[in-house]
């Protein structure tokens, strides 16, 4: 980084403001939901992050075997043992968990006998009387 | 071997890096180059195996219930649109290659912000004291061009962050490789060259007298088509117009760092070429620009082509493929789609224009008026698996030159 530059340029939050500005004209809509078409945008999005940190994991493969580190082929003939193995798993059903915390959250408020909403709590809880806010 | 046939059949996009650099190009870190990667890999998915299913849509859901309702088939490309745009399929397709191109806007917007002033001060470095660069701070930019974010790409070619600025033509760059999945070369110059050899080739076999010696070229943007010119007539020289100080200080950088001394690039706009005598010009072209005009900067654009075009001089307007009634309505539905959904509103217009009558209109006899299908088969063998199925409507390297040899050498004969 040249960080003695004089020159300022402009500031991360400022490059993050710009770069994703909304172009001029009004955004065709091609959902009838306006918030499944913001929540696909972030799936795409999502969807080149990780084409990204893939190509980046291949990236370093690469280099290891360039570098002799590793063997051609030795990510793909790698077999845990017991205990990595099963540690590896752990953490799979742990981000498959967090990535369907949604579908998780339905179940439990479809068990839930009541599922209040705030000011429905804050009567049932007799403290706080809602127009006094 | 195994079976190369898949490979082959899907014609996988070259990564960014097989971009040819050159002395303004910007910089691209790992993941950078990584996510306009991913847009090109995705865009050929979209493209390849997504596409053909809005002709299975069209045919399957969205005609039938067409004619159910209205009795009678669709009678424009219009009609096609308003019909499919209720179908889900094309919809999700829809909502995908927007997206596609939002991230690539976002991914290079966000590549050349970061180096802003260092890309200034390279193209400063290529341009100061060259006389082949002349900007004109009075130069207006046009409503057409000003109010209208040209794919999706936020301040589209013109805006300017600080003093110097070519950030929009270096994102152009960068993002014209992606969006055509390299189809157009390491240097996005297979138009260029595609022309260039055209014009040789017919000049050869039915103009052996013409030897350019001026050569125009108006909204040159980025430079890339001029520079295959320019090499393959070295002897002109060319003046190339665009309204865009950041474009025209990136074209004459990344030419000259090319080589090539013998394009003056000049800020002015192609409604006006007072500044030209009439009959000053040898040749006088546009490259991919007459859909970026309003309807009613078009015909000014072609009648001063025309008037500053000597006689026995060629003049020639690549586009993609004009609407006309030989192209099947659901291909000119599919081929306006960027001007509904990637931010070019002149395009449905433009490409409806019969352009022999607009070239005619503007003083060159009917019988001179040409079309010509241009691909890169002129400059290089064609890739296996074109076929109509995968087309990447309105962005492959298959352009239509519109265009008239001035034959009427009344003026300088006096017969006129």
């Amino acid at each position: 980084m040249d960080n003695d530059d004089s020159r300022v340029g402009l500031t991360p939050a400022q490059i993050s403001q710009l770069a994703n500005a909304k172009p001029k004209g009004k955004r065709p809509q091609y959902f009838s939901d306006p918030m499944a078409e913001q929540s696909y945008s972030i799936c795409m999005a999502l969807m080149a992050e990780l084409a990204s940190a893939r190509e980046r994991i291949d990236t370093l493969e690469r280099l290891l075997i360039d570098k002799g580190i590793m063997l051609d082929d030795e990510v793909n003939d790698y077999v845990p043992d017991a205990m990595a193995g099963q540690a590896r798993q752990l953490a799979q059903v742990e981000y498959c968990a967090r990535v369907l915390r949604p579908l998780q959250q339905q179940v439990d408020a479809m068990t839930l006998r009541q599922d209040l909403d705030m000011d429905e709590m804050a009567e049932r809880l007799g403290d706080a009387d809602p127009s006094n806010g | 071997m195994k079976s190369k046939r898949p490979i082959e059949d899907f014609d996988i996009p070259p990564p960014i890096t097989a971009a040819q650099q050159h002395g303004v190009y910007p910089q691209l870190n790992h993941d950078e180059r990584a996510r306009l990667n991913f847009v090109s890999a995705c865009n050929r998915v979209v493209t390849t195996c997504l596409s053909p299913g809005n002709q299975t849509a069209y045919d399957a859901e969205v005609l039938p219930a067409f004619q159910k309702q209205h009795g009678r088939l669709p009678n424009s490309r219009h009609e096609v649109r308003r019909a499919m745009n209720d179908n889900s399929f094309h919809r999700l397709w829809g909502a995908t290659r927007r997206n596609l191109m939002e991230i690539r806007q976002q991914a290079g917007a966000a590549v050349v912000l970061r180096q802003l002033d260092e890309l200034a001060e390279r193209a400063r470095h290529l341009n100061d004291g060259d006389d082949n660069l002349v900007l004109d701070k009075l130069v207006k930019i046009p409503p057409y061009v000003a109010e209208v974010d040209h794919h999706c790409m936020p301040g589209s070619y013109y805006r300017e962050l600080v003093d110097g600025d070519v950030s929009p033509a270096a994102n152009y760059d960068i993002g014209f490789f992606v969006t055509t999945g390299g189809t157009v070369g390491p240097l996005n110059d297979e138009a260029g060259k595609a022309i260039a050899q055209w014009v040789k080739d017919s000049a050869r076999q039915h103009r052996p007298e013409f030897k350019p010696r001026r050569i125009l070229d108006i909204g040159v943007a980025a430079g890339h088509n001029i520079v295959p010119i320019a090499k393959m007539f070295p002897d002109a020289q060319v003046t190339a117009l665009d309204v865009s100080a950041p474009m025209l200080r990136y074209a004459h950088a990344r030419a000259k760092s090319l080589g090539v001394q013998n394009i003056r690039f000049v800020q002015m706009s192609g409604e006006d070429l007072s500044a030209f005598d009439d009959e000053s010009f040898d040749w006088v072209q546009t490259s991919v620009f007459l859909h970026e005009l309003s309807a009613k900067a078009l015909p000014r654009v072609l009648s001063e082509c025309r008037r500053v075009l000597k006689p026995g001089g060629l003049t020639l307007h690549l586009e993609q493929p004009q609407y006309d009634d030989n192209m099947p309505i659901f291909e000119q539905f599919m081929r306006d789609w960027d001007a509904y959904n990637n931010s070019e509103p002149f395009w449905t217009a433009m490409h409806a224009i019969d352009m022999d009558t607009a070239l005619a209109a503007t003083g060159f006899d009917a019988s001179d008026v040409f079309h010509a299908e241009l691909t890169r088969a002129h400059t290089q063998a064609p890739t296996d698996g074109d076929n109509q199925a995968g087309q990447d409507f309105g962005r492959e390297p298959v352009w239509h030159a519109y265009g008239a040899w001035r034959s009427d050498w009344g003026a300088n004969h006096g017969q006129r």
